[in-house]
This record gives C-alpha cells, sequence and structure tokens, in this order.
C-alpha cells in the first residue's frame, strides 16, 4: 500500500496550500430498499442480455493514477445509457447495455479517496488526528503539514496506521459499504442488473493471474466480509478458499472468472497447481467449480487462439500483437513452450488431456468478453473507443504512444515498446437468461450459457443434440425444439445409446446496427492416446462460396475505406443458420465443439482514430478487423 | 525523444508530483539541499511499482529482496537517472506552460475539492420537487412497446404479403395466443417477444416503416394486428403495452430525481469553492 502515501502527500500537500473547508464526517447514508414495482417475466427459452464484468472505476489505484474521478455511480449511469463528462468530452453509448459489474481491484480499493475525506478509522492515529486538525487551522499550520508530510514519507516515518491490516480493514469496509449501496441504487430487476464484484489482481513476478469475483447476491450478503486481496495471498487456490468461507458464513453464491492468460507467461492453465506440483483430482474439481468461465476478449488482447498454436487456423490470433511479447509488466520475456498455458483453446484442449487422468476437467469453463477499461465507461466498440485509461479518453493521439515496459536490464537488455495501438476495442458478455436479474444472470452464467464478442452484438443459438433435423433451424420456433432436442452452449451432450454423430443447431444474426457476418465455424477440440488435437469446420458463410477440399473457404471480401473509416454491408449476410452434423465423429474420444462467427472486415477502431483527427499509422497497425463472437463450448465424454 | 517522455501519463503523473515537491521545498529551509537525490528502499518500491503499472506493494518489496547487487545497482540508476533528467527539465521550466501537466494538476485540484457528504444534505420532500420541476425534461422517457410478432420472410420466390395475409383469415389463427403463436410463421431474425423496448432499439432491429406502423397501433392483447411490413418481411403484431413516450411523475423517478439531485448539490458545492478561491484573484481580461 506504500503507493497511496504518495497520493496522501501530494494531495494533502495542495490542501495545504488553499484553505479548506472543514472535512465532513459521519458515516453514508443508508440505502432505501427499492420496492419492486412489478413481476418480472421470466422466459423459459431465455433472452438474450448485454453487459460488462470488468470495469474500473476511481476506486481502483492504477485507473486513479491515470486520471479516473468517476465513481461506481457514473460507470452505471453510463451503462445505462445516461451521457456523462470525461475529460470534457460528452460521452454516451449508442446502446444501453442490460447488467454491469464495476469490477476494482481489491488492493488499495478506493483507499486513496477515504484517506482525503478523512476517513474516522485512519483519525484513530494520533498523528493523522492532529493533521486532520492542523490542516483545518491557518494556511501556515497546514503547511507544516505538508513538510511534515513529505519529509515522513522520505524518511520512511509515515504513520503506521497507514500499513496496518486491521486499520486498513476498517476503510475497506465503509469504502464497500458505499460501493454496495450504490450498486443496490443501480440494480433494477427486470430492467438492468448491477452486479455486485471486484478484481483480485494476484500478479507474481509480473505473470498475470487476475480474477473477477461475481457475486450473485446483493449487498445483505456481501457487506459481511470484504473483497479478498492479493496482498494477502496470490494464489488462487487461497482465493476459492476465501469464496468457499464466504459462501459458509453467508449463505451466497459466487464465482470467479480468470482474465489474461495471455500476459500470464505460462502460469493460468497450467497442468499442475500453483506451487508446480502435478494436479490433483481435488485441485481440478475445485478450479472447475469456482471458475466456471474465462474472460477471453478484452482490451489487453484477445486470448482464443494464438497462430503459434494452431498453425491451420487462418483466423487464429485476433489482436495478439504486442500482448504475446511477455508477461503483463513484461518482467519477463515469452518463451515458445508458455503459450500452451495460456490461450482459451489450448486450455480447453488440456482440460480434456487432465479429464483422461484425473476424472475431473479443471478447464471446463465457457468463453465470455469484457472492456477491463479503466476509464469507468464500458465502451467495446470500434467506433466508440475512449482507451484504458482515462489520459486517454480526450487525446487525439491516443494510437500513436509507445512506452518502454518492464526493466531492460532484468530482460537481458532487450528494449521492448508497447504501444497504444495495440489495445484492442473488445469485448461484451453475452448471456442467455430467463430475466434480468442478479439471480438469472448469474446463474446462467454458473451454467455457462452465454458468450463473449470483441465488441459487437451478434446473436447467437448454439444447441447441441442427436435428432435434429435439417428444417428444425428454420422453425419460428427453433429455440423452444433446441431445448426440447438438444442442450445449449455450455453444456455437456447427453448420452446417446445409438452413438451417432452428435448435431448442432447454429442461428447467428448480425449486430443490428452493426456489419454482415462473413462465415460460422464450429472448432472441435478432442484428445487421443494421450494427445490433443483440433479441427476447424466452415458450417455456413454468406454468398456462394464453396469449400475445396480442405474444407477452406475463400476471403469475403473487404469494402473498408480507411481514409473514411467507413464499410458497406454490400457484402456478407444478415444471418447465418445450420444443422450441422460432425463428420469425423468417434464416439470413444472425448471432445468439445465451440462455435465461431465472423463478421466481414471493418475499420479497426485506430482507422476511425486515423480518419477524425488526420493521423498517420505505422504500417504494422491493421486497418481493418474481422470482429467475432466466441460461444462457449458443448462437451461430449464417452463414459 | 523528449516530446515522446512528455506525452507518457507516467511522466505526467511523476512531473505534477513532483513539481509540487520542488514547489515545495523551495520554501522549506530543513529539507535539504535542492542538488540531493534521495534513494531509499521506499523511493525503489515506489519506482518499480509506478514503471510496472502494478500497485503491490508486498509482491514488489519480495521482488527487490530477490534482485541481485548487480540487478538493484541498475534500479537505483534508472531512478537516479529519471531523476536527473526531471530536475533538469523542472530547471529549465519544461514544465511551465505545457497544458497537460497543467491539466493534471486542474485534476487533482478538483478532486480535493469534491468534499460532498451526502449524509449531511437534507433532501426534503420539497426540494427535490422543486429540482425535478426545474429538470423534467430529463425524464423523458420515450415509447416503449411489450410485443410478440409472427412474422413471415420475403423471398425471391413468394412474396410474404399474401401468405401473411392467408394466414390469418383462419379463426383458430385468429385466435392463437400469443404463447401458442411461437410456433408459427417463419424463423426472425431477432425475437419474436419484445418487452418494454423503445422505438429506437425496435428500429435498429425491424427499421423505421416498422417501427413507426407499431406506434400507430393501440394496445389489445387479444388481437394480432397487421401485417405490417418491416425490413424483413411481413408481421402481425399482438401489442399487449405501449407506454407512451412523456414525463413520468415524480413518485415513479423519485429514486432516479433523489440521485440527480444530490449528484448536482456536490457539483453546485464545488463551483462554491471554486469562486471562493477565486476571489484570492484579481483578473485581467485583455482583449
Amino acid at each position: 500500500m506504500r503507493h497511496l502515501p504518495v497520493f496522501v502527500c501530494l494531495l494533502l500537500f495542495a490542501i495545504s496550500c488553499t484553505n479548506p473547508e472543514e472535512s465532513k464526517q459521519g458515516s453514508p447514508e443508508q440505502p432505501t430498499p427499492k420496492e419492486l414495482k412489478k413481476e418480472i417475466t421470466k422466459n423459459p427459452n431465455k433472452n438474450l442480455y448485454w453487459g460488462d464484468t470488468h470495469l474500473h472505476t476511481t476506486n481502483s489505484p492504477d485507473a486513479f493514477a491515470f486520471g479516473a474521478r468517476l465513481t461506481p455511480d457514473d460507470a452505471l449511469r453510463f451503462a445505462k445509457g445516461e451521457a456523462i463528462e470525461s475529460e470534457g468530452k460528452t460521452i454516451q453509448l449508442s446502446r444501453a447495455l442490460d447488467f454491469l459489474v464495476v469490477a476494482d481491484h481489491a488492493e488499495g480499493l478506493g483507499m486513496i479517496n477515504e484517506i482525503m475525506g478523512g476517513n474516522p478509522a485512519l483519525m484513530e492515529d494520533p498523528i493523522l488526528k492532529r493533521w486532520s486538525e492542523q490542516l483545518r487551522g491557518s494556511k501556515e499550520e497546514s503547511a507544516a503539514i505538508g513538510r511534515e508530510l513529505i519529509n515522513r514519507f522520505a524518511s520512511g516515518k509515515l504513520p503506521k496506521i497507514l500499513t496496518e491490516r486491521k486499520v486498513l480493514a476498517k476503510v475497506y469496509h465503509k469504502v464497500w459499504n458505499d460501493y454496495l449501496t450504490t450498486t443496490e441504487q443501480h440494480n433494477d430487476p427486470g430492467q438492468f442488473t448491477a452486479l455486485v464484484g471486484y478484481e483480485w489482481s494476484s500478479l507474481p513476478q509480473g505473470n498475470n493471474l487476475h480474477r473477477i469475483v461475481i457475486y450473485r447476491d446483493g449487498k445483505d450478503k456481501a457487506i459481511q466480509s470484504i473483497p479478498f486481496s492479493s496482498s494477502i495471498s496470490s494464489n488462487p487456490e487461497d482465493l476459492w478458499k476465501a469464496l468457499q468461507a464466504y459462501e459458509d458464513k453467508t449463505g451466497g453464491k459466487l464465482l470467479a472468472i480468470p482474465h489474461n492468460g495471455n500476459a500470464s507467461n505460462g502460469l493460468m492453465f497450467t497442468l499442475t497447481d500453483f506451487a508446480g506440483n502435478p494436479m490433483t483430482q481435488d485441485y481440478a474439481a475445485l478450479r472447475s467449480r469456482w471458475e466456471p468461465l474465462v474472460e477471453t476478449t478484452q482490451i489487453k488482447g484477445d486470448g482464443e487462439s494464438h497462430p503459434f498454436l494452431s498453425p491451420n487456423d487462418e483466423f487464429a490470433g485476433y489482436g495478439i500483437t504486442g500482448w504475446d511479447r511477455g508477461n503483463l509488466t513484461l518482467a519477463h520475456l515469452k518463451k515458445d513452450e508458455m503459450f500452451q498455458y495460456e490461450y482459451s483453446r489450448e486450455a480447453l484442449k488440456n482440460g480434456l488431456l487432465l479429464e483422461e487422468k484425473l476424472g475431473v476437467n479443471p478447464y471446463d469453463f465457457g468463453l465470455i468478453g469484457s472492456t477491463d477499461s479503466h476509464t469507468a465507461m464500458a465502451t467495446a466498440d470500434r467506433d466508440n473507443y475512449t482507451g484504458k485509461f482515462t489520459t486517454m479518453v480526450n487525446d487525439e493521439k491516443r494510437a500513436l504512444h509507445s512506452e518502454e515496459i518492464g526493466d531492460a536490464n532484468s530482460r537481458g537488455g532487450d528494449q521492448i515498446l508497447r504501444y497504444s495501438w495495440q489495445y484492442l476495442a473488445s469485448g461484451y458478455a453475452a448471456v442467455w437468461a430467463e430475466s434480468n436479474s442478479r439471480e438469472d444472470i448469474w446463474d446462467a452464467m454458473k451454467r455457462k450459457e452465454v458468450y463473449g464478442t470483441t465488441g459487437p452484438r451478434i446473436q447467437l443459438r448454439f444447441f447441441g443434440g442427436w435428432d435434429f433435423e435439417a428444417t428444425d433451424v428454420e422453425a419460428a420456433d427453433y429455440v423452444s425444439i433446441g431445448y426440447q432436442k438438444g442442450v445449449p452452449m455450455g453444456s455437456d451432450l447427453l448420452k446417446n445409446a445409438e452413438q451417432k454423430a452428435p448435431q448442432f443447431m447454429i442461428a447467428a444474426s448480425k449486430d443490428a446496427e452493426g456489419a454482415n457476418l462473413d462465415r460460422v465455424q464450429v472448432i472441435k477440440g478432442w484428445v487421443k492416446d494421450g494427445q490433443t488435437f483440433e479441427k476447424i469446420y466452415n458450417v455456413a458463410w454468406s454468398g456462394d462460396r464453396t469449400l475445396d477440399n480442405e474444407g477452406k473457404l475463400t476471403a469475403v471480401g473487404n469494402t473498408v475505406d480507411v481514409a473514411t473509416a467507413t464499410y458497406t454491408n454490400t457484402i456478407g449476410a444478415k444471418e447465418l443458420t445450420t444443422v450441422w452434423t460432425d463428420p469425423d465423429f468417434d464416439p470413444d474420444t472425448r471432445v468439445f465443439y465451440y462455435v465461431r462467427v465472423l463478421e466481414i472486415p471493418s475499420p479497426r477502431w485506430s482507422t476511425y482514430d486515423a480518419a477524425r483527427y488526420k493521423l498517420e499509422l505505422p504500417d504494422e497497425v491493421p486497418r481493418s478487423v474481422q470482429e467475432r463472437a466466441y460461444s462457449s463450448p458443448i462437451w461430449y465424454s464417452p463414459n | 525523444m523528449l516530446k515522446k517522455i512528455l506525452r507518457e501519463p507516467l511522466v505526467h503523473f511523476l512531473v505534477a508530483g513532483f513539481f509540487l515537491f520542488v514547489y515545495f521545498k523551495s520554501c522549506s529551509k530543513e529539507y535539504g539541499r535542492a542538488d540531493t537525490i534521495v534513494v531509499d528502499r521506499t523511493t525503489l518500491l515506489e519506482f518499480m511499482q509506478y514503471q510496472s503499472k502494478a500497485f503491490q506493494e508486498e509482491i514488489f518489496a519480495a521482488k527487490l529482496e530477490q534482485l541481485t547487487q548487480e540487478e538493484k545497482e541498475q534500479l537505483i540508476q534508472n531512478y537516479i537517472r529519471d531523476e536527473v533528467l526531471y530536475r533538469e527539465a523542472v530547471k529549465l521550466g519544461l514544465d511551465q506552460n505545457d497544458y497537460v501537466i497543467k491539466r493534471r494538476i486542474i485534476q487533482k485540484m478538483e478532486f480535493i475539492l469534491d468534499d460532498f457528504d451526502p449524509s449531511v444534505v437534507d433532501v426534503s420532500p420539497d426540494s427535490l420537487r422543486e429540482y425535478y420541476r426545474q429538470n423534467r425534461e430529463r425524464y423523458f422517457q420515450p415509447s416503449q412497446f411489450t410485443f410478440t410478432h409472427i412474422f413471415f420472410k420475403d423471398s425471391p420466390e413468394e412474396e410474404a404479403l399474401g401468405r401473411a395475409s392467408s394466414f390469418m383469415q383462419r379463426k383458430t389463427h385468429q385466435q392463437l395466443t400469443a404463447e401458442e403463436s411461437l410456433s408459427y410463421g417463419d424463423r426472425f431474425l431477432y425475437h419474436r417477444n419484445y418487452a418494454e423496448k423503445d422505438s429506437r432499439f425496435l428500429e435498429s432491429q425491424f427499421g423505421q416503416t416498422f417501427t413507426l406502423a407499431l406506434a400507430q397501433l393501440e394496445p389489445n392483447s387479444k388481437q394480432w394486428q397487421g401485417p405490417i411490413a418491416s425490413e424483413h418481411g411481413q408481421h402481425w403484431v399482438m401489442l399487449r403495452h405501449k407506454e407512451k413516450s412523456g414525463i413520468p411523475p415524480l413518485s415513479t423517478v423519485s429514486e432516479l430525481v433523489k440521485a440527480d439531485y444530490l449528484a448536482f448539490l456536490k457539483q453546485q458545492r464545488k463551483e462554491e469553492q471554486v469562486q471562493d478561491l477565486r476571489t484570492n484573484y484579481q483578473v485581467q481580461i485583455n482583449w
């Protein structure tokens, strides 16, 4: 926590130059519980809800350091469709979201604001109390505090209270309470869901092991314990213990969602436990239980697949540039053998392998996207990109910056730059739930009836079964048929005595305000004789293209006009549907299938910036991209 | 290169912070000589964390312990190098007239002025009503529609209109409930049921012609109305509920109004403080 006192010093010092009014004391207002005005209709065939499960506000120290002053309240208002101001700009989503998880870092959560506001728990320290009084005194008195603060800071003699866990816990409790009050105020079942969550930011040696923790519960339960911080432990097993302890204590429910395996240097989806020992059945069961989903696409790169692992997939490696050079802090460079433990597709395959060995699949997860934006604004569309940090919101040259990351010498002298254009405008989480409520959305996440996109609101249904007719997908009530004859995304295929090949009913529609669709692919992974395999099937596509001998399809074309950052929907299809049967099915192998939907090419966010602000982009920046959706898998197991 | 550095947010922060630091030092005799660079464990930990933009003191503390003597030396040298460049830059006045730095400091000041505490504010029903009265247009809600539709797809072979019309000629079809209707007609691109969706949302899925026609219908949960043409084909619509556009009464939006009112008071308080500070200055406008 010692980064916080820097702020304290600077900010209090700045205060000392003015003559501030008395700082206000007292506890925050109690929320008035919102009455349910109407019965919420549940749809057994599920409605589609869009949201972001990973958004930072001023309560995250890094977001604060980079200028974020917007609060969880602002973030929720913005997600609901209100216009808000940031960096002198008025910003509004073209379409509101249905749900949002404000997930600030558990580490240092809201602390800066508390010290600023004179939190009573911090006032227990006589020095801080004296400061607080003197700061209210004359200008000379307050200036003296500024000096004292800096001296103490420089000599490491800050009040111990600022580093004491007990005191910090009290302060955190207040921050957490305020946050929960805000989410209660915004949670509006049937209309908008404000889920409670936080980020556990484990980062051993700069290797990203972060998880977003999401509550099924409201304030009454969530208030009973504060978020688990990685400064207590950076071992995921300890996180799971903490989650279990919360559930035991409150009767509530939690799940955790890892992200940015691409920055973990081979640690996110290992074949071992955290200590490096071979994975046990217990470990696998815990992982599978607590972590049903992976945030596979977001602002710091897309983690579905990497060309190194999937050389035959010409669409592998969306938005990976730069993010595959090393770990999060670039303190350590990437080695080729790390990739297999970082990307979602490979982890799904390794999960099958581990299941053969242990009887439990630790990596039977579904896929979502989310922003990880640190601006309090959940923007994931290519034409509304606002940057990772608040400093980028109103910076016309935000696509052109570079910074040296990590300590070149500790790496052996390599200078590595991270370029700001490498950030992605991605992604969102799509949830098939019975209604828009905390319980139904959380339950859908838990059963993995969810999918992710890199931003566009592509609609995707995906059912697996044994008895679909080719015409089923044309039926007006194809959804009911899907549920009657099969299982939705995120499920295991039911057993089939006849050992015939499984069928998949897939229906994808374009984003109503976005680009047409190029193709739908089924990605199959399996394990045989202790080895994993993958194959990509093109199953539905636009126009009159035909598959070649290897099952490949020619490119859909490209209508993007780079100079004006525009495209036309003159190619591609509004919707693509099919009932597809696996032609290579072997009833004796473990296998998963998931769907990838590709849009026709459209301008990248940096292309919009270049057109708007007249920028010269470096040659290596892609001008157009094919945005996409990833479904959660459907699994088949022979026993 | 210097330009590039000055564009970096990290540098902005350090520059802004250090500007205050140096400014303070200039008015403090006890503190020490301006040309001393103090490097201690705390400084190094800060430095490491800001470099990697990850704030995890325990982890970095451990990392610092693990550094070899050589690495530690290098870290110190890097820190000193930054400090020297930074201080020289300040001496040269490079922090002056830099709008990015200025903006950053303004931002900090604004944050400091934010000491609004809603718990001590009296939100009386009267003040709330007055605020609502003055800001009514903020609470405007567009029309919202709740309906089910049976869809007939346009295709090159067949006009959807003919199929749609003959479909509803059968008495049993006219009596279909919304739920029963789901297995009739063609598969629709998006949804068959829409609950409380506004015209903007519907336009994006059905097009403008359909949405305008829908707005003309009166709700009737027993009758299929239409057929209405859209970008995709023809639709029989059972419009179950229509919330007309308009400004809802205070009672239904009181939570929202209250939150807005508090936000307004907060902003107002801040502006008052800025105005207070302004009284310390004489302003000359020459133009």
